[in-house]
Formats: structure tokens, C-alpha cells, sequence
């Protein structure tokens, strides 16, 4: 085998794996470019060979309104001894309204109606938490716009506004999506981490790493999506 | 042989030796008088090459309502080369330059000092609740609620902050003060350093309380940028200097030589046309033009300058004529008349003006005896001829009633524009417009001083600034940024600590450890709160000092000789109500602008009845008849009302800038309307070679008694008629010709003031020939007073 014929042989062999473990850099593309040379038809850059194929199976679902599953929840926060773990139901209605309902009654009930987000524990003894107003906190706006786009599958524009996506390492068909360095929502969230299922590309798995420290795992299991 | 040649010559030339003056005093006078022509050649240079004019709105601030020097920095993301280190430069860039002023508290610093002393934060009317939320049953409550919520993936996002406050202690007390509380969502967000990031995150806004240049602080963060970042595209930067005190705007690309020059060709026009003799009117221009250059070095060369400073050319060259011509007969009072037309100005709070009432009387007075002095040797030199006569007409003179009716009229009109003029917006021009949307205007920003023998005396008289800031509510007091609000005064601190004795804190701290192990919670990672539970953590001036928020408060602390001054700063809302009532010793623009729509009718009754008052005696004075001098009053107040009534109906700008044009309008029509009523009624036999009217007031211009031989031209010793002296119209035209050069630049407010001048000229001088006569014949029926023989 002469010498070309192993370049090119090494070559096809590394590129797929050097490709996977790099971050893409449109997400950082479309962050900067908003104010300085607007894309006037609205759509993003052409994304990297395993990204495209990543928002093409993730945008498979897009055959209902609203979606209904079961989650399994588990949270690593330093106030704990312990890892956190709870079980519930996930409803989402397009277009603005998702709830996540623990089913112990020392759990939670999550809700998003439009531009506010409440929760409240199950126990209705137990003290009601303020509601926040997520247009006025940015780690909220940003990871709500991402929910939304996410398991309603709104197309690539929607997810990767303001956001930072790169592959990472490892198997699965994995996302990783963060706030643009610019944008004021990096204070609070870190990255936000998406298994999809290499079938039916539904959301499997959010993994939440918040600026305090937290991780938060989501796992989502018994996809239905009304038609 | 030399002395010969000197004998001989002083033969030929007629000069007897004995009269002739000492060598060295020739030589030192002719030394002197090349001296000042070469002075006024370099002022003339010096005025040439001045730049565009500068300067704006803020001269007519007070100094202590100007605000500090300093410049705001913003820094904008615009491309993906600086979004790397955009986060560094964001929270690291601001302490790297210099007079860095931040314009929030460091929030994490203050953040961890306000959740230090929660406890007294809260005011000993809400112990109670305090009491009640330490209660076992609602610890173990609250407690169990943040479990619960734990669970919720969005927990982290939300408003709660578990480590900080577990028991919501923070709802009982006072809210988080400026930038640190919550906002609306296009809010800007203090960087670590105490800067503003835009809600979108990709502007930066950083204040320099520096005097130094733009161009200057422009390198300088432009070399800190690329020297310590790495940075050398991708962001804009733009400096905007704050006005007042740093380096003025430039507001119009005209400059001020090419408006003298434009005023002095339509004076040398109007001076042509009005005496039919081009060698006068070009020789009058000629000497007040030598003069000017001094003038504009007493007046300054600033954007409220020069409109006044063309005025004064044309009334001093009104002047002139019978200045020049006539050597002065009978121009001394309405000089000294006019002179004082702007002094009513002393009496408001505008430094601009002020100024012009000294600079307007000295320069008036100067350049009339420039005018006296070389006028007549310059005429003579090139051989003017005497004015061409007056092809006088007598004057159409409406009845007394009619007169009174104008009059009244005019009054009314005037009432009424007074309350619609406009108000002059005291912004700090491009600033207040870049930084308005994404930030706040910073001419909304106001100052409270207070002053200590130390830092701590001074942070604890900051402590009441902020309560009085405070007090005026989000709707007035937009954001307070005042080290006031995160202390707490002595004395205050001292009794909240008594009150809190009784609610056995100690206890409370152990059953919350307790409640949060039930829950599975650790107790040291609300190690924060649980510290901030002791009493004896009070927050004064002096454990500030020594605390994190050291480094900020140095920026709030200003020493001088006498002690130390703390600053608190407040944006004001852009509409204030008009009954509200600031601090007194509040400061900034939007203060001065408040008090002056607040006293703006009184401001301007003021001025106009002092004005009046002042028309009225000086015409008294001169004409010792109180008909003559009512009737000068009032037609200077009707010009006046008029042209308000034409500034209000044509929206010219904020009547302050204008004032001075008011002010000449009513001087100039009270001047004629004087001449007017003490003039005989002229008949077409006044054209010269007939009889010349014997004039009884010899104080006003032209209506002097004649004098033999007191034309300054050859060939015009004869006495000198009324008729030629006796030019009202060309009066006005010298103050409607520097109106019209102002009408035609681009400068709004010169405009504005053009039109006042110019309009209110010729307002002045048909109410002058027109009312006044038949106005004065009525007063004098109605005071009973004799006509003088």
C-alpha cells in the first residue's frame, strides 16, 4: 500500500471520531450573529455532518400538539446528604403550558403557564414558594425557550437561539446546549445535556448542570404525543 | 548739514519747533499705538482660526447643579472575535481604568453583606412576623417546603435562594436597594465590578469620573482591551463625555468669524441703504469689527454666546451714527439706557446670563467709545459726505383707545404664550440619546452630599440621604444608588439590636439545625444564614468600612480640607410631578429642570416687571415725565408679549435660552417709544433745509437741540436736523439685520432668537410710532400732567 493510500485510509478512519468530540461551532456562530449581520431568512448556518444528523432525528416528532411521559428526577446538590430522587408525570401543552407532578406527596408540582413559572410542594401544609416571573430572570427565560423548542420539536432556530451546542463524547445521539458567553443566563445554568432515542429521536434524557452546582437528571420514559 | 536738514524740513511742513512734542513722547506713543494694532491683528487671527463653536444647553446650568467630570464608556459585542473574552472584559475591564466610578455595589459583595445583617433589615414593626417565621412549627414547615421544592428541575432557576434564606426571611425586610433588586426584564445587570450589562448581555456601560479627554480614555481602553485581553476587533467603543465640565459638544459647524462676518456685511447693507452714503456705513463697520475681537474675548465664543454677542453689533452700530456722525450729541442716555438692558438678568439663576449682564453694559460702553474716538478721525480721513436727509413721512398715529386696545391686546397674547412656551431640556446632548434605551439618560442622574469629619460621620449622614431618597418612591426616585441604603446609622443599630434580645436567636439557630437534618438538608450549607442569625453582626458605617465593600465605598467617599463628602445618587423619573418637592440639597440637571418648570411664570414675571420697572425709570430720569415714561414701559412690555405670542405660535424653543432677546426687545421699543412721545409731531417740513424742529429732550438720541458745528464730516457743520439724526427704522434695522443672520443658520435655538429679535424689532418700532404717541397723550390725561413749554 503506498504511502497516499494509508494517509487516506488514516484519514477516513480518524475524521468521524475527531469530528464527534469537537464542538460545533455554530451555536457560537448564530450567538454573535444577531447584531452584527442578522440572517435575514432566519436560518442557521450549515451545522457540522453529526449535529445535522442529531437535529434531523430530533425534529422526527413533530406530529402532535403536546406530549405526555413519565420521568424519573434526580437531584446532586451540595444542601443534600443524599441525592434527591422523585418520580412524576410530565404534561406538555403546546404552546406554553408544562407540568411536572411528582407523585409523593413530599415532592413538587412544577408548572409553566406562560411567562410565569410556580412550584408547589404537594403538601398543602407546607408553605407556598413566590411565583417567578421568568422574562425577568434570564436562567429561566432561557431554559424555558429550550423546554419548549425541545420536546415540542420547533425546529433548529428555535433551540439554538442564544445558545452554545456542541456534541459531546460519548455514545448516543447526545446534544449539548449552553447560554451564549455573552448571555446573562450563564450566572445560572451551565449546560443543558440531551440524550435522544436513535429511533424516534424523542427526548430520553435532560441533564441540568446549574451555576451553583447542582445536577439535575431528567429522565423521560412512556413518550405519548396526542394527535 | 543735519541740522540744517531738520530746519528745513520743519519749514516746509509749517510747524513751529516750539510746539512740536518731545522726540520720546512721539516715539512711545507711536510705539503704543503699533502695539495695539498688533494686538488687535492677533485677537482677529486668534478669532479666525477658532474652531466651530461649542458648548449647549448646560451654560445655562448653575455650577453646583452641573454634574462632576467624568464620561460614560460603552462597550458593544459586535462580532464573534471578542465573544471568547467578553465575559472577562465584562466583569474585569472597569477597575483597569482610570477614575473608575462603579454605578451599582459589586453585587456579590453586597449581596453577602445584605444577607449578613438580615435581621436588621427588618424594621422592629415587622418583629413580629420575624418572631412568628422563628417559630419551631414554621421552621420545620419551611424547611420541609424547600425539600419538596428541590425536587423540581427548574428549582435552581427560580427566585429562591435556599442557602441565603431558608426561611424567607428576606420578604419581612426593606427591599434590595438600586441594581441589585429585581427589575423589569430589559433591566441592565451589575457586572462584578460594579458596572451595567445590558439585559441582552452584549453591551457594557462603565462611568469614568475623570476629567481626562475622550480621545484620551478611548486608547487608553483600547490598550487595555488588546494589552490584557487580547482584544482587537470585535467590540465598539464609544466615549461620551458628560458635557458640562469636560469637553463641550461641538453643536453647530459654523463658526463664529463667519457669523461676524455675515452680521457685519447685512449691517454694512442696512447702514448703506439707511443713510445713502456707502463711506459711512463701511467705515462705522470698519471700527466696530477692529473692536470685536476684544469683545468676543470678554464674552467668550460659546454655543448662547454668539447669538447675543451679533446683537450687540447691531445696537452698537444703531448707535454709532449719531456716536460717529453727530460726535455723540445726545447719545449718551439711551446708551447708558441700553447698557442696562440686560441687567434684570442678575436676577436669575442662568450663570450664562449673568454674565452677559456685565459683559453686555462693559462691552456696549467700550466699543460705543471705540466708536467715539476713532469714528470721526476715520471720516474724516476718507472724506465722507454727510448722511442723504430723511424722506420723513409723518407717521400714521392711532387714537388713544385704539392704542390702549393694542396694547392690551398684545398683554393678553403674551399672558397667555407665557404658559405654553416650551421647556428647555437640560440633556447632556448624545449621551443622554446612546445611553437612554439600554441604561438610563445620565442627565436624570442627581447627587446628595453628605458631609463627616471621617468616613464613618460621613457614611452615617449618607445613612439619612438614603432614607430621603427612599422616601420619594420608585415612581420619582427611578433607582438610588446611595451607601446609605446598605448601613445603618449608630444609634439605630443599637435599638434594633435591643429588640431583637427577645427572640432567644441562639434557640432558634440550634432547632433550624435540627429541622434541616430531619429533612436531609446539611446544616453547613446554610452555614451563610445561620451566621447572619447573630445579633451582635451590626451594620455601621464602621464594619462597612472594614468589610468587603471597602473598595466600593472609597469610590462613594470624596475627601477635600475640610472633611469627607459621601455620595448617593439617584435617577429621577424623566416626568416629575409638579407639586413634588426634592431635597434641597439635591443636584444635578433634572433638578434645576424641575425647579425651573416649577418656577417658571415666576422667573419670567420677574424678569418682565423688572425690566418694565427699569425702562420706566431711566426714562424718567432723562424725560422727568411720568406719561413718558408709563407709555415707554408698556410699549416695551407689549413688544415683549408680542414676540412671546409669535415664539409661542411658531414653537421656538425653551424661553430660557432667550432671554437676553427679550429683554433687548423691550429695551430697544422703550427707547423709541420715549423718542416717540418727546419728539414734536414731524411734518414733511423736516426735510433738511427747512425748519429744523427745535427737540426739547436733549438725552435722547436724535432729539437733541442742535448744535452748531457738531457733525464730525467736512462740509456738514452746519447745525444738524432732527430729521437726519431721528432714524427709527434704521435703528430697528440694525437689530433686525443680525436676526436674520441668525434665522438663516441651523441652530434651532439661534433661530428662535432671531426670530425674537428681529420681530419683536419691528413690533417695537410700529408700537413706537404708531401707539406710543396716543398711549402718552391718554396717560398724560389721565395723571393730569402739563405739558412742559
Amino acid at each position: 500500500m503506498s504511502a497516499r493510500r494509508s494517509l487516506a485510509l488514516a484519514t477516513c478512519l480518524i475524521a468521524p471520531v475527531l469530528m464527534d468530540s469537537v464542538a460545533c461551532p455554530i451555536g457560537q456562530a448564530h450567538a454573535a450573529a444577531p447584531a452584527s449581520a442578522p440572517n435575514p431568512t432566519g436560518a442557521s448556518p450549515a451545522p457540522g455532518r453529526n449535529l445535522s444528523r442529531r437535529l434531523e432525528l430530533w425534529a422526527k416528532p413533530l406530529d402532535g400538539p403536546g406530549l405526555s411521559a413519565r420521568y424519573q428526577l434526580s437531584r446532586s446538590s451540595s444542601l443534600l446528604y443524599e441525592p434527591l430522587q422523585v418520580a412524576g408525570s410530565l404534561t406538555l401543552t403546546a404552546p406554553d403550558h408544562l407540568e411536572l407532578r411528582d407523585d409523593a406527596p413530599g415532592g413538587a408540582t412544577t408548572r409553566i403557564s406562560g411567562a410565569t413559572l410556580t412550584i408547589v410542594a404537594n403538601d398543602p401544609a407546607l408553605p407556598p414558594s413566590p411565583p417567578t416571573a421568568i422574562q425577568d430572570g434570564p436562567g429561566a427565560r432561557w431554559l424555558r425557550e429550550r423546554l419548549f423548542a425541545l420536546l415540542l420539536a420547533q425546529g433548529p432556530a428555535a433551540l439554538l437561539a442564544d445558545t452554545l451546542v456542541s456534541v459531546p463524547r460519548g455514545p448516543g445521539m447526545q446534544l449539548e446546549l449552553s447560554p451564549a458567553r455573552n448571555h446573562p443566563a450563564r450566572r445560572e445554568v451551565t449546560r443543558l445535556r440531551i440524550k435522544l432515542d436513535p429511533d424516534t429521536g424523542e427526548v430520553l434524557e435532560l441533564q441540568l448542570t446549574e451555576a451553583g452546582g447542582d445536577l439535575v437528571t431528567v429522565t423521560l420514559s412512556g413518550h405519548q404525543r396526542p394527535g | 548739514m543735519l541740522r540744517s536738514v531738520v530746519h528745513n524740513s520743519r519749514h516746509r511742513c509749517g510747524i513751529v519747533a516750539s510746539t512740536l512734542p518731545a522726540a520720546p513722547r512721539t516715539t512711545l506713543r507711536a510705539l503704543a499705538v503699533l502695539l495695539g494694532c498688533a494686538a488687535l491683528a492677533g485677537l482677529g487671527g486668534w478669532l479666525i482660526d477658532q474652531p466651530a463653536i461649542i458648548g449647549g444647553v448646560e451654560d445655562l446650568l448653575p455650577m453646583e447643579h452641573r454634574p462632576p467630570a467624568g464620561s460614560h464608556l460603552r462597550l458593544s459585542l459586535r462580532g464573534p472575535a471578542a465573544a471568547d473574552s467578553w465575559p472577562q472584559i465584562v466583569d474585569q475591564l472597569g477597575p483597569q481604568l482610570p477614575g473608575h466610578f462603579p454605578l451599582s455595589p459589586p453585587p456579590a459583595e453586597a449581596r453577602g453583606w445584605l444577607d449578613a445583617h438580615i435581621l436588621y433589615r427588618i424594621a422592629p414593626s415587622e418583629h413580629a412576623a420575624l418572631a412568628a417565621r422563628l417559630e419551631p412549627a414554621a421552621m420545620r414547615a419551611a424547611v420541609a417546603g424547600i425539600r419538596a421544592r428541590l425536587a423540581s428541575p427548574l428549582f435552581g432557576v427560580s427566585d429562591e435562594q435556599p442557602r441565603r434564606d431558608p426561611l424567607g426571611l428576606r420578604a419581612l425586610g426593606a427591599a434590595d436597594p438600586g441594581y441589585l433588586g429585581a427589575g423589569a426584564a430589559s433591566a441592565p445587570i451589575p457586572t462584578a465590578s460594579g458596572d451595567l450589562l445590558s439585559a441582552d448581555g452584549r453591551t457594557l456601560l462603565l462611568y469614568l469620573r475623570t476629567g481626562l479627554p475622550p480621545a484620551h480614555l478611548h486608547a487608553w481602553a483600547s490598550a487595555q482591551l488588546s494589552a490584557r485581553f487580547g482584544v482587537d476587533t470585535g467590540i465598539e467603543l464609544n466615549v461620551f463625555p458628560i458635557t458640562a465640565n469636560v469637553a463641550p459638544t461641538e453643536r453647530s459647524s459654523l463658526r463664529l468669524v463667519d457669523l461676524l462676518a455675515a452680521t457685519f456685511a447685512a449691517l454694512v447693507l442696512v447702514l448703506t441703504l439707511g443713510l445713502r452714503r456707502t463711506r459711512i456705513a463701511l467705515a462705522l463697520v470698519v471700527v466696530v469689527a477692529a473692536a470685536a475681537p476684544l469683545v468676543v474675548l470678554l464674552a467668550g465664543a460659546r454655543w448662547l454666546d454668539a447669538p447675543v454677542l451679533l446683537a450687540l453689533l447691531g445696537v452698537v452700530l444703531a448707535l454709532a451714527v449719531p456716536l460717529a456722525v453727530h460726535r455723540g450729541v445726545g447719545v449718551l442716555g439711551p446708551c447708558l439706557r441700553l447698557a442696562l438692558a440686560l441687567t434684570p438678568l442678575l436676577l436669575l439663576p442662568y450663570p450664562v446670563w449673568q454674565r452677559w449682564a456685565w459683559v453686555w453694559a462693559l462691552a456696549l460702553l467700550g466699543l460705543a467709545l471705540v466708536v467715539r474716538g476713532l469714528g470721526p478721525p476715520l471720516l474724516r480721513l476718507c472724506a465722507a459726505r454727510p448722511p442723504a436727509p430723511r424722506r420723513a413721512r409723518p407717521p400714521h398715529r392711532w387714537p388713544p383707545l385704539v392704542a390702549f386696545a393694542v396694547l392690551l391686546a398684545l398683554l393678553a397674547a403674551g399672558t397667555w404664550s407665557s404658559r405654553h412656551v416650551a421647556e428647555v431640556p437640560y440633556d447632556l446632548g448624545a449621551a443622554d440619546a446612546a445611553l437612554a434605551a439600554e441604561f438610563f439618560p445620565p442627565s436624570r442622574v442627581a447627587e446628595l452630599r453628605a458631609i463627616g469629619a471621617d468616613e464613618p460621620a460621613a457614611l452615617g449622614a449618607a445613612v439619612d440621604d438614603a432614607a430621603r431618597l427612599a422616601a420619594l418612591g420608585p415612581e420619582v426616585a427611578v433607582r438610588v444608588d446611595a451607601p446609605g441604603s446598605l448601613l445603618l446609622g449608630g444609634a439605630e443599630a443599637e435599638a434594633r439590636k435591643a429588640a431583637l434580645a427577645g427572640l432567644d436567636l441562639p434557640g432558634r439557630i440550634d432547632l433550624l439545625r435540627v429541622a434541616l437534618t430531619e429533612q436531609g438538608l446539611r446544616p453547613d450549607a446554610f452555614g451563610e444564614f445561620i451566621r447572619a442569625l447573630d445579633p451582635n453582626r451590626l451594620p455601621t458605617p464602621a464594619a462597612a468600612l472594614a468589610g468587603p465593600l471597602a473598595g466600593w465605598l472609597a469610590t462613594r467617599l470624596e475627601r477635600d480640607g475640610t472633611g469627607v463628602a459621601a455620595l448617593s445618587r439617584v435617577l429621577l423619573a424623566e416626568d416629575l410631578p409638579a407639586d413634588l418637592t426634592l431635597p434641597a440639597d439635591l443636584r444635578g440637571p433634572a433638578v434645576f429642570a424641575h425647579a425651573e418648570a416649577r418656577a417658571r411664570d415666576a422667573r419670567l414675571g420677574l424678569l418682565l416687571a423688572a425690566a418694565a420697572w427699569l425702562s420706566a425709570f431711566l426714562t424718567w430720569l432723562s424725560a422727568r415725565r411720568l406719561a413718558v415714561a408709563l407709555t415707554a414701559a408698556l410699549v416695551g412690555l407689549a413688544a415683549q408679549a408680542g414676540a412671546l405670542a409669535l415664539l409661542v405660535a411658531a414653537g421656538g424653543v425653551g424661553l430660557p435660552l432667550l432671554l437676553p432677546a427679550l429683554l433687548l426687545v423691550g429695551a430697544c421699543a422703550a427707547e423709541l417709544a420715549a423718542r416717540a412721545c418727546t419728539a414734536p409731531v414731524p411734518t414733511d417740513s423736516s426735510i433738511p433745509g427747512a425748519d429744523a424742529p427745535v427737540l426739547r429732550d436733549s438725552s435722547i438720541p436724535g432729539a437733541a437741540a442742535p448744535v452748531p458745528g457738531d457733525s464730525s464730516i467736512p462740509g456738514a457743520a452746519a447745525p444738524v436736523p432732527a430729521a437726519i439724526r431721528d432714524r427709527p427704522a434704521l435703528v430697528v434695522a440694525c437689530q433686525v439685520a443680525p436676526a436674520l443672520v441668525l434665522l438663516a443658520t441651523p441652530e434651532p435655538a439661534w433661530r428662535s432668537f432671531g426670530l425674537v429679535l428681529g420681530f419683536g424689532g419691528l413690533l417695537g418700532l410700529a408700537l413706537a410710532t404708531r401707539v406710543a404717541p396716543g398711549l402718552c397723550a391718554l396717560l398724560r390725561r389721565l395723571t393730569r400732567e402739563e405739558p412742559r413749554p
